[in-house]
C-alpha cells in the first residue's frame, strides 16, 4: 500500500522489475498482512518458516509490514511463531522491541521439518534423467494421467506445470535430473 | 509434432498490408528460439504482424516471453480461437493488455 501525500492518488508505476519499484518509484512501502495460516499443523510450521526468513530476504529494502495475528481466534502455535518471528510488537501503548524474537537462522533450524507427501514414499511415476525432449516428457505426462479420469483442465495444468519445471532445470542446470528423495 | 512456422502476408482492413505468421504444433523453450525468428523475419522494420496461433497446441512460458518482447516494439495482433488453450495463458498472464486479440472461431 502506498500513502498519497495528500487527497486522491492516481499515480502510474512503470517499472522493469520489483527492486526498481520498490527502491525508486516509492520510497517507503507500506503493508499490512492478514494471513490465513491454514487449518492444520504442517501448514502452521510453513507459516512459522515463511514469517521468519522474510526477516531477511526482505531486510534489504524500505519496506514495513505489520503483520495481524487474532490472538482470540488462532491456535497457541501460531500465535507462538508470531512471537519469535517478528523483531517488533504492536501494543496499544507502542511498538516495543521483541524479547522473543529469534535469529531467523537459528529459528529454522529449531522448526520441525515439514511433513512429507505420501506419495513422495512411492516409486516415480516418470523417471527421466534427461528431460531435455520436452515434447516427449509433455506427451508422456498426458499418457501417465490420461487414465487418471481427472478433467482434461487439471491435466492441462499439470502438463504445464511438468514441462515449465523441466524448462526451469534446462535452463539453469544440466542432466542428470537425479531423484533427490531420502 | 514439433512447431511450424509460416510466413505470408496478408492484406488486412483495406489498404493495410500486414505480414502474418502462422504457428502450428507446440512451442517450448525448444522451439522458443525459432519462434522468435519467425517474428522477427515476418515483421522487418514494419509496424506490425500478425499471428496466428490457431494450430497451436502447446504454449509456454518462453514462447509468452518472445510474445511480450515483441510486444514492446511493435503492434502486435493475435489470431486465436477464443476457446482454445492458448486464449486463458494470453489472459492469465496479462498479454492481452498489450496485444490485440482477434478471435478466430
Amino acid at each position: 500500500m502506498t500513502e498519497p501525500a495528500s487527497g486522491y492518488g492516481h499515480d502510474a508505476l512503470c517499472y522493469a522489475s520489483d527492486e526498481d519499484m520498490i527502491a525508486s518509484a516509492v520510497p517507503f512501502l507500506r503493508a499490512a498482512l492478514d494471513a490465513d495460516f491454514g487449518a492444520d499443523r504442517a501448514s502452521w510450521a510453513e507459516w512459522a518458516r515463511f514469517e521468519a526468513i522474510i526477516n531477511t530476504v526482505l531486510a534489504r529494502y524500505p519496506l514495513w509490514n505489520v503483520c495481524m495475528y487474532n490472538a482470540r481466534q488462532l491456535p497457541s502455535e501460531v500465535l507462538a511463531a508470531a512471537e519469535l518471528t517478528h523483531p517488533h510488537l504492536l501494543t496499544a501503548a507502542a511498538r516495543i522491541p521483541n524479547p522473543h524474537f529469534l535469529d531467523p537462522a537459528l529459528l529454522l533450524r529449531q522448526l520441525p521439518r515439514t511433513g512429507r507427501d505420501p506419495l513422495e514414499a512411492t516409486p516415480p511415476g516418470i523417471d527421466r534423467p534427461d528431460p531435455s525432449d520436452l515434447l516427449k516428457l509433455r506427451q508422456d505426462v498426458r499418457d501417465l494421467l490420461a487414465a487418471s479420469g481427472h478433467p482434461t483442465e487439471t491435466v492441462s495444468g499439470f502438463v504445464f506445470a511438468v514441462s515449465e519445471v523441466a524448462s526451469n532445470a534446462l535452463t539453469h542446470g544440466p542432466p542428470p535430473a537425479r531423484d533427490i528423495r531420502r | 509434432m514439433t512447431a511450424n512456422f509460416t510466413n505470408r502476408v496478408s492484406a488486412e482492413s483495406g489498404p493495410r498490408i500486414v505480414p502474418v505468421v502462422t504457428v502450428d504444433g507446440e512451442i517450448d523453450l525448444a522451439t522458443a528460439g525459432q519462434f522468435d525468428q519467425a517474428l522477427r523475419a515476418a515483421a522487418g522494420s514494419g509496424p506490425r504482424i500478425a499471428v496466428d496461433l490457431t494450430g497451436v497446441t502447446y504454449l509456454d512460458s518462453a514462447a509468452i516471453r518472445v510474445l511480450f518482447e515483441h510486444a514492446a516494439r511493435m503492434q502486435l495482433i493475435l489470431l486465436l480461437p477464443a476457446d482454445g488453450i492458448v486464449a486463458p495463458l494470453v489472459t492469465l498472464c496479462g498479454l492481452d493488455r498489450v496485444v490485440t486479440v482477434r478471435a478466430t472461431s
